[in-house]
């Protein structure tokens, strides 16, 4: 069988009975009350209520962000004068095995 | 029929016209039916579900996408779960009747290799992916473009050309005899 033989056999499938369900449809939805969606003013009030709080909600989660990447910003600085320190005590070594400044300069 | 206007007198309280819905889906929802969910489903019964359920959805309809494309997309949501909680696909061995051919085109010998085609094709359907089976049916069912496709299945239509590719890869695999 070809790719089309089968794509053409698919599009030929039926199935096989008879179908009637009008009536049985029907008596179950004569039941059923539609519920159509009809928005009061005390509805939108709170809708709008809900999309401030959840606005406000956002702009918490993004000031307490900020907030941690500043504690991130820290770290990084109390990791540079770390940086600065050892390089301190690095010259210091260097000038006494008798470098001279501009070569420890050029080599840092 | 006017599809808008029937639906917008439904739903002003004239529930009868919903016969006419009804009356112009059935065949189609019960044929969607039975290509995605097999002869292991009750077909008459996944039919009137899809149609109770669609009466209810009706509030919901916006009219931004065509009524077939929202009914679609409701049989297959209703099959897919009916599917989920049977978890087994059963295939017909004598229900499936093979498309009507002239008589004087096929002789008896050619309609039986017709109907072993056929049921092997619906054993191998039954074996694919739901998913690519849903999409490889749509894809056949009514011309669909990838673009309807995905909007009945609410996918991207990318997904829909991976699945239909996987799906009839899949099919000339499985209906392939090997040596």
């Amino acid at each position: 069988m070809t790719e089309n033989d089968i794509l053409q056999q698919l599009r030929d499938m039926r199935y096989p009975g008879t179908i009637d369900v009008v009536a049985p449809v029907m008596e179950q939805v004569r039941n059923k009350p539609l519920l159509v969606p009809q928005q009061s003013s005390q509805q939108r009030l709170r809708r709008i209520a809900t999309a401030v709080a959840a606005c406000l909600l956002f702009a918490i989660g993004v000031n307490v962000t900020l907030l941690f990447t500043r504690d991130y910003d820290e770290v990084q600085i109390s990791d540079m004068i770390a940086d600065v320190y050892n390089y301190h005590a690095n010259y210091a070594d260097m000038t006494e095995a008798g470098f001279s400044l501009g070569t420890i300069e050029n080599l840092y | 029929m006017n599809e808008e206007e029937v639906i917008r007198d439904i739903l002003a309280g004239n529930v009868n016209r919903y016969e006419e819905i009804v009356k112009e889906y059935q065949s189609i929802v019960a044929n969607l039916c039975f290509k995605i969910g097999g002869a292991g489903i009750d077909i008459p019964e996944m039919t009137q579900q899809v149609f109770v359920e669609l009466y209810m959805a009706l509030p919901r309809f916006q009219f931004k996408s065509k009524l077939s494309t929202f009914i679609y997309r409701l049989t297959v949501n209703v099959v897919c779960k009916e599917i989920k909680r049977l978890s087994r696909w059963v295939t017909p061995t004598e229900d499936i009747i093979p498309p009507e051919v002239p008589s004087s085109d096929y002789n008896a010998e050619q309609q039986i290799i017709h109907e072993e085609q056929a049921r092997q094709l619906h054993q191998a359907l039954g074996r694919l992916h739901p998913e690519q089976r849903t999409a490889l049916v749509l894809y056949t069912f009514n011309d669909f473009s990838y673009n309807d496709i995905a909007d009945v299945m609410q996918c991207t239509t990318a997904k829909v050309e991976a699945l239909i590719f996987r799906a009839r890869k899949n099919l000339k695999k499985m209906l392939t005899p090997t040596n």
